[in-house]
Order: structure tokens, then sequence, then C-alpha cells
């Protein structure tokens, strides 16, 4: 069941808010716990109810290992946690990267293995790195949760279950506890239903319109074709624009959907492509995987504890593995180590700054202006790496964007014309210039959201324009990571 | 406090029902008023055709394998007795034909129906669309016209037809317009277009696994409705080229036992055609030129089933 549905918007979501405002007048939020779990177990099987046999199983075994941690003491709690994390990343490593791993080795022509096609769970990735989290957190006797209830909605509450904010459980179990929470509030149900009429708007009428010229170029691509620059900037430019509001529309819906029930996610993107640089653009596009990173990876493996170079090394291997983490293909560790190497060059180029005396030149408009183009082009770049089904794709046109590729005009299907750059102009002057979401809804400027008139009638509009443009609701980006 | 966000919301809520309101109203404006694409210019015209029957022997109704094979006069020439084609598209399916046999009958008179659908329509999904577009105001609320699993699809696509901003979109760009739409009509159908290069996963032949069983309903329902009618109902793939018929024995055979379980009989002996004779849709659609020949090799095989 997609958000973008309307089996999701105009069944399921008023059968769980009806069902748990009356629930938690009654009897309080340990049964509204109980309540939303079951809606979310049945969220999560509508797609396909064999994924629960994977579900469940994860949930009741890092719920057993968090008890077992908290209980071991020494070197025995040391051994419990690295064998449950060791079960959980081989269970994702089964699930996302058997086969990879398997035609990588049969590629070589060393081996010859045989394994059928294993289907990727929805929200794998975003389950299991959580729970992984919660293990650490118990480890370090900074999480405990004997509540199984509690624990599997927070793992598998349906606003996040599949394509994230990634939760930590330190701001989400306490919120479960509370009493107030999974009430009727009306500001709560007020501005979440701004949130999630913002992140549909987003989806459908933004992200939705700029795939369609995405996939034209990177199928032509795929298919032998050599775009020529006009038509690979356009590829380019649309899938950049078309993730981002795609992915932080499902962040908006979430974090609407969880605030209707009176649970507060974490904010996921600030305007990332404002940024000035790419340790900035890290800090703005998707938080809550950048903050697991630094806090379960980066940290862990030394951080910058151990001088300069060890951070270095520390930076880009944090980077390949988060981009690992996307997917199972050479694509995406390339994305990752791409930006691994954008960091050191960024680190790098302000040590420089900073020794040359000059740091303060990112007070000058033209400083920041070239900064800003400088680090959108080599985001570009990247979501080209992501997007191309291979390594050699995305040279193809990484070639064409810079003018080198063989080809010239444009490829059939692909409208590079005044129309499509027209399209993608307004879409990138909203993501350059606009105030975000989080601005929109929590900021104190003029334009921000209140409870009045003028905020009723954008987010009708906003909701119903959607509404009524979701008769072939197409997929999340990011439910495919 | 309180009270503005209560008030928001029910700001909120007017709002949005007002809009619910609005759009069916914009939707049936567009889909009477706005008549730019071929396929709505195609309905209007068959409806017309419907509307100036009087008694008529034989009436054919299906998709455009149907529409570019079968040309009515030289098939009236051929049997000597009136002969009318209400061709729809692939789009409208089986359940658009359902419709406009029960168009034709509850006109007037008719003696015999002729269903000629493409070789493949058997494996598409039914058209409920096809269904909302071709039915009469009061068919679109007959709870008998869908079995009740399918009423969830039944109801998306009539919310795609009333409540869609499509309809605001074919509104401002028909207001806008100031071109005049090109002529469409060509040989008593659509005019053809370029000729389509065909997929060779097409031409591997049809697969019985990708029949779609719940097509049989709206089969039995054009059995039923023409026997009740005292109506002589007849079925006949579409022309087809020759290789991907041939390659589709296993398939048709299937095919054809399902449609004579529904309760119509079918014409065994498929028109097949060399790619030569065929039109902008190799692998269904006849070149204009041999439309009057296609009609003949109907005509044959139908001959021996008509009243």
């Amino acid at each position: 069941m997609l958000f973008n549905s309307f089996t999701f918007i105009l069944f399921f979501l008023p059968v769980v808010l009806a069902g748990s405002f009356v629930l938690a007048r009654r009897y309080g939020a340990t049964v509204c716990v109980f309540w939303a779990l079951a809606c979310s177990l049945f969220f999560y099987a509508w797609w396909n109810p064999r994924f629960m046999l994977l579900l469940i199983p994860s949930i009741l075994f890092n719920y057993l290992m968090g008890i077992a941690i908290d209980r071991a003491a020494g070197r025995t709690r040391l051994i419990v946690l690295w064998a449950s994390i060791l079960a959980n990343l081989t269970l994702l490593g089964y699930f996302k990267y058997a086969n990879f791993l398997v035609d990588v080795a049969n590629s070589t022509g060393l081996v010859s293995v045989e394994l059928a096609r294993v289907a990727l769970p929805l929200g794998i990735s975003f389950f299991t790195l959580q729970q992984i989290a919660f293990l650490v957190d118990t480890w370090k006797g900074d999480g405990n949760e004997n509540h199984l209830p509690r624990y599997a909605l927070f793992v598998c509450f349906y606003p996040h279950l599949i394509a994230g904010p990634i939760v930590h459980h330190k701001g989400i179990l306490p919120q479960f506890r509370k009493a107030e929470s999974f009430r009727y509030e009306p500001e709560r149900v007020a501005r979440g239903l701004t949130w999630f009429a913002l992140g549909l708007f987003k989806k459908i009428i933004i992200a939705d319109q700029c795939s369609l010229y995405v996939t034209p170029v990177f199928d032509a691509v795929a298919q032998g074709a050599h775009p020529g620059m006009a038509s690979a900037w356009m590829g380019a430019l649309a899938y950049t624009f078309q993730l981002y509001f795609d992915f932080s529309a499902y962040s908006d819906m979430a974090i609407g959907l969880a605030l209707l029930l009176g649970i507060n996610l974490p904010v996921n993107f600030l305007s990332p492509y404002k940024s000035g640089s790419i340790i900035e653009f890290w800090r703005r596009w998707h938080m809550t995987l950048s903050g697991y990173l630094r806090d379960y990876v980066y940290i862990p493996l030394g951080g910058n504890r151990k001088g300069p170079a060890r951070r270095l090394v520390n930076l880009l291997l944090t980077m390949l593995i988060g981009g690992i983490w996307h997917g199972a293909g050479w694509t995406f560790a390339l994305w990752g180590a791409l930006h691994g190497v954008y960091l050191l060059i960024n680190h790098a180029w302000r040590m420089l700054l900073e020794k040359l005396g000059v740091a303060d030149w990112n007070r000058h408009g033209l400083y920041r202006a070239l900064a800003w183009m400088t680090t959108f082009a080599a985001v570009v770049l990247g979501w080209v790496v992501f997007r191309a089904p291979s390594v050699h794709d995305a040279l193809v046109i990484g070639r064409s964007l810079v003018g080198l590729g063989p080809g010239s005009g444009q490829l059939s299907g692909a409208q590079g014309n005044e129309f499509t750059f027209g399209v993608l102009g307004v879409v990138a002057a909203v993501a350059f210039f606009a105030p975000n979401s989080q601005e929109l809804m929590n900021g104190e400027s003029r334009l921000s959201w209140r409870p009045q008139w003028a905020w009723a009638w954008v987010t009708a509009a906003m909701f119903m324009v959607s509404l009524f443009s979701l008769h072939k609701p197409s997929e999340f980006l990011y439910f495919r990571f | 406090m309180r009270s503005s966000y209560q008030r928001y919301l029910w700001q909120l809520l007017a709002l949005c029902l007002l809009a619910a309101a609005i759009m069916p109203v914009v939707a049936w404006y567009d889909l009477t008023h706005c008549q730019e694409q071929p396929e709505r210019l195609l309905m209007q015209y068959q409806l017309g055709k419907i509307d100036q029957l009087r008694d008529v022997d034989t009436v054919f109704v299906g998709d455009s394998s149907l529409g570019n094979a079968i040309d009515a006069g030289t098939f009236s020439k051929l049997s000597g007795k009136t002969a009318v084609n209400l061709a729809l598209t692939g789009f409208h399916g089986y359940s658009a034909s359902y419709n406009m046999i029960r168009r034709v009958i509850r006109h007037g008179a008719v003696r015999n129906v002729v269903v000629v659908q493409a070789l493949d329509m058997m494996t598409r999904a039914p058209s409920y669309e096809g269904y909302a577009y071709s039915a009469q105001v009061m068919d679109l609320l007959d709870p008998r016209a869908f079995p009740f699993r399918e009423l969830p699809s039944y109801l998306k696509a009539l919310a795609g037809i009333f409540f869609n901003t499509q309809s605001l979109r074919n509104l401002v760009y028909f207001w806008l317009s100031s071109t005049t739409t090109p002529s469409w009509l060509s040989n008593d159908y659509i005019r053809q277009g370029p000729v389509r290069s065909v997929d060779e996963e097409k031409l591997k032949g049809l697969p019985t696994a990708r029949i779609d069983l719940r097509n049989t309903w709206f089969l039995r329902k054009m059995a039923a409705y023409c026997r009740e009618h005292d109506v002589n109902i007849v079925y006949m793939h579409g022309p087809t080229l020759d290789v991907r018929a041939d390659l589709s024995g296993d398939y048709l055979r299937r095919v054809n036992d399902l449609i004579a379980q529904a309760g119509i009989p079918v014409v065994q002996q498929v028109v097949t055609l060399p790619l030569s004779m065929m039109g902008d849709s190799p692998l269904d659609h006849v070149a204009p030129e041999n439309k009057a020949e296609a009609t003949r090799l109907f005509w044959e095989r139908l001959r021996g089933s008509l009243r």
C-alpha cells in the first residue's frame, strides 16, 4: 500500500486514525500501541504477506538479543552484541547482496554458482539499521525496551517502515509511552494533514513530472544510445530533482502521518541543493542516514580521533558503506566512493584555506556562488552514477554532460526542448529558492504555516490536485533501497 | 488556540468536499463538450450511427482490428443485407462491446451481432474505463455489471474519469486552443498513422498463460443478453498477421474453448494476412487499401453463422 494511493488515503488512514483516537480516549496509550502495531503489520503485509515471515522473526530476534545483551556482563555482553549484529548483517546481506555477489563471482569465470533470484523484502535496509543501532546502544547501556509490542512498533511503525526516516529508539520509544500520544489533538492533526498534503503534492505533481524526462534518457543509454549534451543534462537534472522531491516528499508524508498519531519523526531534508559544500550537503540530505553513519560507522571506526590521515580513510570507508547500503551494484559503490572523495577534497580545501589564512572567503558572495555551483555540479554527477544501470552507462552520460560524447542532438523519446528545460527551471527554482517543508511548517516567517484560511486553501488545493492526479500511483524511489 | 486549529480542520474539510463536488461536473462537461481526442470522437461517431439505426441485419462490435478490417458497405453488398460497423478501440475492450450491444438492441431490431476483437484481447485486463465511457447513465450504476470482487477496480476507473485533473487540463486546453481538430476519420474509422515497428516479442506467438480469465465475464454477459433478446451472436477474431497466428495455435484453441463456454459460437477460421497487407499496426490492422479484400474474407467465414 503506497501513501500516494486511494486505498491508503481513503480507507487505511481514516480507519487507523479513527481507531487510534477512540482507543486513546477510552483505554490510553498502551492499547493504542497494540492498535498501531496491528495496523502497521497490516500495512506491511499488504504488499506481500510472505515478507512478514522475515519482519516478525527479525523483530523477535533483536528484542531477545537486546534483553540478552542487557542481562549479560563482561566479555559475554560484547560477544552477544557481535553475534546479533552479524546475524542482522547476514540477513541483510543475503536478501540484498547475494544475487549481486553470485553474479560477480560467476563473471570471473572461476566459479559457476546458481542462485534463484532473491526478492528484496521492502524496508529491510531500514529496519535492520534501526535494530542494529538499538542493540549497540543497549550494549552501551543507553537503550533498553522490555515491552515487546512497543519495541515492535518502534521497528515497524508504518509511517517510517518502508523508506525511513531512520528513527532512533531514544527518539521514538519514549513517545509511545506518553499518555497524550495517539489522542485526537486538533493542532497535531492540522499540522499532520498539512505535512501530508505538502508531501503528496511534491511527489505527484513535481517528482512524477520530473520522472517523465528521466526514463527516456537513461533507458536509451542502457540500450546503447549516446545522448547529446542537452539530452544528457536534461536526464541528469531531471533525476536530480526527481530524487529530491520524491524522497523528501516521502519524508514529509511520513512526518505528517506520524504527527496525526501524536508521534514526532525527525526531519530528513533541509534544502540540500542550497548547500555551499559537500560537507553541508550531507548535513541537509537524508539527515537521518547521515547521522546514523556518523554515529554507528564513522565514530566506531575512529572518527577524527586517530589523526588526519586516518580520519580521511574513515570518511571514505563510511561513504563507501553508505553507497553500498543503497543497493547491490557497482554504481552504488562508486557513488559512495565518489562522495567519499568529494568529502576528502572538501576537507582538504578547508584546511588549505585555513593554512593560507583566508578561511573567511566564504563570506564573499562570489565565492559562495562558485562554491554552490561546484557543489551542485558534483552532486548531479553523483546522481548520474547512482541512477545509471551500469558504470559504463554512467560514463557515457558523464562524457555527454561535458560535451565529449559522440552523440549530438536529441534522443528519440527524449525531448531536450525548451519546454522540458522550462519545467525543470521552475522545479529548480523551487528547490533552490523556496522555503523547505521544515521552514514552512515550523518556521516563523510570514509564509510559514498558521491555522488560517489562506493555508486551508493552499493545503486543500495541494491535497485535492494531488488526489485527482494519482490514478496510476508510482512507487517512491527509496522503496528500492 | 485549540479552536483555531479546529476551525482550520473544518475549513480544510469544507474546501476538499467542495472540490470533490465540482470535479465530476467539470469531468462531465469535458466528456460531453471537449471532443478533441480521436477515441472520443469515434465514440460519438459510433453512437451517432446507433441513433440512425432502424432495422439492421448485422451489427459488428469490437476494437480497431474490426474498424480497420470490415467495410460495412462492402459487407452489405456481399451479404445482400444491411450491416453496421460499430468498432471502438482496444482500450475499450469486451466491456464496451457489451455496452454497445445493449445500446443497439435497446434501440431497435437487430438479427446478428458479430464480436470482432484482436487475437490478444483475452490477454488484456478487463477495461473498466472502457465500460464507463461506453455505458448509458443507468448502466454506470448497475451493480450486476461486474463480479463483486472487481468492484474496487471499477470504482477506481470511475474515479479516474470523474475525479481527474486531466479533465481540467482538457477543458483549459480546449478553450485556449485555436486550432481545429485535423480530420480524424477515414474509411469509416480512425485514420491510420505511420507504420509502427513490430516488437520481436509479439512475433513469438501468444502463450496460454497470459489469458486473463476475468474477460469471460463480459463474454457471458453478451451471450446472455443476446439470448434474452433472441439475437444471434457470433465471435470472430480480428485479422492477424500470419506469423503470429501460426505461432499461437495452443492459445487460439484455449481462447476459442473459453468463448464457446461463455455461450458465444466462435468462427474457428481466423483471417490471417501477410505483412504486405497490414497497416499501421502490423499485428492486427489491415492496410486501408486492403479493407475490401479483408471484408470479403470475413464474409466467407461468417456466412454460415448469420441469420
